[in-house]
């Protein structure tokens, strides 16, 4: 157990980290302090939401009493504005700052799902007005985050088992995904985490013969385009629009998920949407392993289950996972060179991290709800295990044996230098006469060169080997 | 020419090296097939990662999805132990259960690949090396259809892997060829689809 005053300090200390990042626009600094401003507000606001996570706190100040779902996705946003700071400056972390401070709100001791709708509103607001979100993207977030709010105060705090307003906000938040796919470490990438963390609270509660399954089919279908839309041109036949991440694909399956009839689907969906926001704050191919658990218990929830949806859903999963493996193992075969954003610098660290944790050990993430993850666990430290001693027993052997280094890429251990052999001592006379006897002929005098220009210093090879007699053009 | 061991090779395919991540996920999945222990959709993710092939990963997956839809746990060990009490899946249930078995090793046993699509290099040491994903593939087809744990027909399982491994490092040889590459890839993702049909149906 923690203590109150400790945990209230922290969130106030977290709700406050981002307003750092706006000194930019009261100081003049120049575009690289502010974003790095910008970003170490947002990585102390990460470290503080991580901290009443991991401490299993409930911190209550005024109007801000945030779950532990609540707490996991300000973490989510905090590393995603991050990553865009350094772009994008005091409109990213006006933008963090106004969406966790209302997701952390909470009336009668349920999140305010009318805070979050005027959250979701002012980010995507900011990011507009600043014109880090211009053209296409915004007009699109910005319907998304439109039909999200409408659908937030449709909905209200108690939720409903309606569809019309659960679809408005499935809708909503499959824009506003797309987006956050289209445009990695982007402020409106934000965006993406406030409307995954609405729909994962409302979702659930469609029932099964309210058209939960339509709904779960459709988002589905929309998740398996978008991971299509993944890969690279070649491949992608058809389909004109390039995303370069696939948060799009994970977060619309996450949203797909929750409104499913799947076993464990509440878990599944968390765990596939966490996936989705760590993609999101690290565009790098290698951290979409972290939608391994959430595929996992996706495949067992599919298996387990009897009902007609399953089985088209079974088939899209599928083809979604082909499709994501193709783009990534494209961009790591170097069919596809990543681009300048799938390069992660040293603030993608602490996204990293919580992946590699998510990865190996997604039972202790304890925010994803009642699901038994302990087969997985123990699969994934056995693998784990494995993995890393056959990688270590492979390396060495490789290092050490000429063809195994073939076969490992590695460059084999060098063969000890060869010492000379121990000339017999000879007289001082009898050396100069050897050293006489082994001197080249002198050489033949340097021909003067052949040309000045720009291939004077060009290789022998390429110069003629005769003199070439010029072309005679005629005047007439 | 690819495969002679000589640094411009390596600088040519460089796709084709076994990486230190592929050298631990074919550890990783040895040791979950070998032992039966974990979770049978890692163990596909990890075949996938061995292999380098999304068509091999396909293949995995489809025998993975037959599995859970036959015995209805994810659990490697509890499909050992299954099979230790009611005998190897490919020999009880009814014949679509071990249609679906044999399909779904078939299928494992044709995803698996060699180092890249180089020549074997000359060494012995190097030609196992050069087959060494192929070795979890046939363990674990070897314990989808003839898998039981202790307690079990113990001999059974392991005559099986050592069958399976060897016609898995066979195939692995023959897929250095173009033709056989896609042949094999076809086939074992089709023998995936149709592990998953027959386990469905059973």
């Amino acid at each position: 157990m923690t203590e109150p005053g400790w945990a209230d300090a922290v969130l106030v200390l977290a709700l406050l980290a981002p307003l750092v990042g706006l000194s930019g626009l009261v100081g003049r600094l120049s575009v690289a302090i502010a974003g790095r401003l910008a970003q170490a507000g947002a990585l102390v606001a990460a470290a503080c939401w991580f901290a009443l996570l991991v401490a299993g706190s409930a911190p209550e100040v005024w109007r801000f009493a945030p779950d532990e779902l609540t707490l996991a996705a300000c973490v989510g946003a905090a590393l995603i504005a991050a990553g865009a700071a350094p772009a994008a400056g005091p409109a990213v972390a006006a933008g963090l700052g106004a969406l966790t401070a209302t997701l952390a709100v909470a009336t009668d001791g349920r999140p305010s799902t009318a805070a979050l709708a005027c959250g979701l509103l002012a980010t995507w607001g900011v990011a507009v007005a600043a014109r880090t979100s211009t053209g296409w993207p915004a007009v699109v977030a910005g319907v998304g985050v439109v039909l999200t709010a409408l659908a937030l105060v449709d909905v209200g705090d108690a939720g409903t088992a309606e569809l019309r307003p659960l679809a408005l906000l499935a809708t909503g938040s499959a824009a506003v995904g797309l987006v956050a796919g289209s445009r990695p470490r982007h402020t409106v990438s934000v965006l993406v985490v406030g409307v995954v963390v609405a729909s994962l609270r409302f979702l659930p509660g469609l029932p099964d013969e309210g058209g939960a399954d339509a709904l779960a089919l459709a988002l589905a279908f929309a998740g398996t385009v978008a991971a299509a839309c993944t890969l690279p041109d070649r491949w992608r036949a058809g389909l004109p629009w390039r995303l370069p991440t696939p948060v799009a694909a994970l977060a619309l399956w996450a949203l797909a998920v929750a409104a499913a009839p799947v076993e464990g689907a509440a878990v599944v969906a968390v765990l596939l949407a966490a996936a989705a926001v760590l993609v999101a704050a690290v565009p790098a191919p290698g951290v979409l392993v972290a939608a391994v658990p959430g595929a996992v218990l996706l495949a067992e929830g599919l298996a387990a289950g009897r009902g007609g949806v399953l089985g088209p859903l079974a088939a899209l999963a599928g083809a979604t996972v082909v499709a994501l493996a193709t783009g990534v193992g494209g961009v790591a075969a170097g069919v596809e060179e990543a681009t300048e954003r799938d390069q992660a610098g040293p603030d993608a660290v602490p996204a990293v991290l919580l992946a590699i944790w998510l990865v190996a050990i997604p039972g202790s993430w304890a925010f994803a709800g009642p699901g038994d993850l302990s087969l997985y666990d123990r699969g994934a430290a056995v693998a784990i295990a494995a993995s890393m001693a056959s990688a270590v027993l492979f390396g060495a052997a490789a290092r050490r044996s000429p063809t195994l280094g073939w076969l490992a890429s590695l460059p084999a251990r060098p063969l000890p230098p060869v010492r000379p052999e121990r000339q017999p001592r000879r007289s001082a006379r009898s050396r100069r006469r050897a050293a006489r006897a082994k001197a080249p002929p002198a050489p033949p005098p340097a021909p003067p060169p052949a040309a000045s220009g720009p291939g004077a210093g060009a290789d022998d090879r390429d110069r003629p080997r005769h003199r070439r007699r010029p072309l005679r053009v005629s005047s007439r | 020419m690819v495969g002679r061991g000589d640094g411009e090779d390596r600088a040519a395919a460089p796709g084709a090296a076994l990486s230190l991540i592929r050298a631990g996920a074919i550890g990783a999945a040895g040791m979950s097939a070998a032992f039966s222990q974990g979770h049978v959709v890692v163990l596909a993710l990890l075949l996938g990662l061995a292999a380098g092939r999304v068509s091999s990963g396909a293949a995995a997956a489809g025998a993975a999805a037959a599995v859970l839809l036959r015995w209805g746990s994810p659990s490697l060990g509890a499909l050992a132990g299954n099979q230790s009490v009611l005998g190897a899946a490919g020999l009880t249930g009814t014949s679509a259960a071990a249609a679906s078995a044999w399909l779904a090793a078939a299928a494992l046993v044709l995803a698996a690949t060699p180092v890249g699509h180089a020549r074997p290099p000359q060494g012995r040491l190097a030609r196992l090396g050069f087959v060494a994903p192929a070795v979890p593939f046939g363990l674990a087809a070897a314990a989808v259809v003839a898998g039981p744990g202790p307690g079990g027909a113990l001999g059974l399982r392991v005559a099986a892997g050592v069958a399976a491994v060897v016609l898995a490092a066979a195939v692995a040889t023959i897929r250095t060829t173009p033709g056989a590459d896609r042949v094999a890839a076809s086939l074992a993702v089709s023998c995936g689809i149709a592990a998953v049909l027959a386990a469905g149906t059973s």
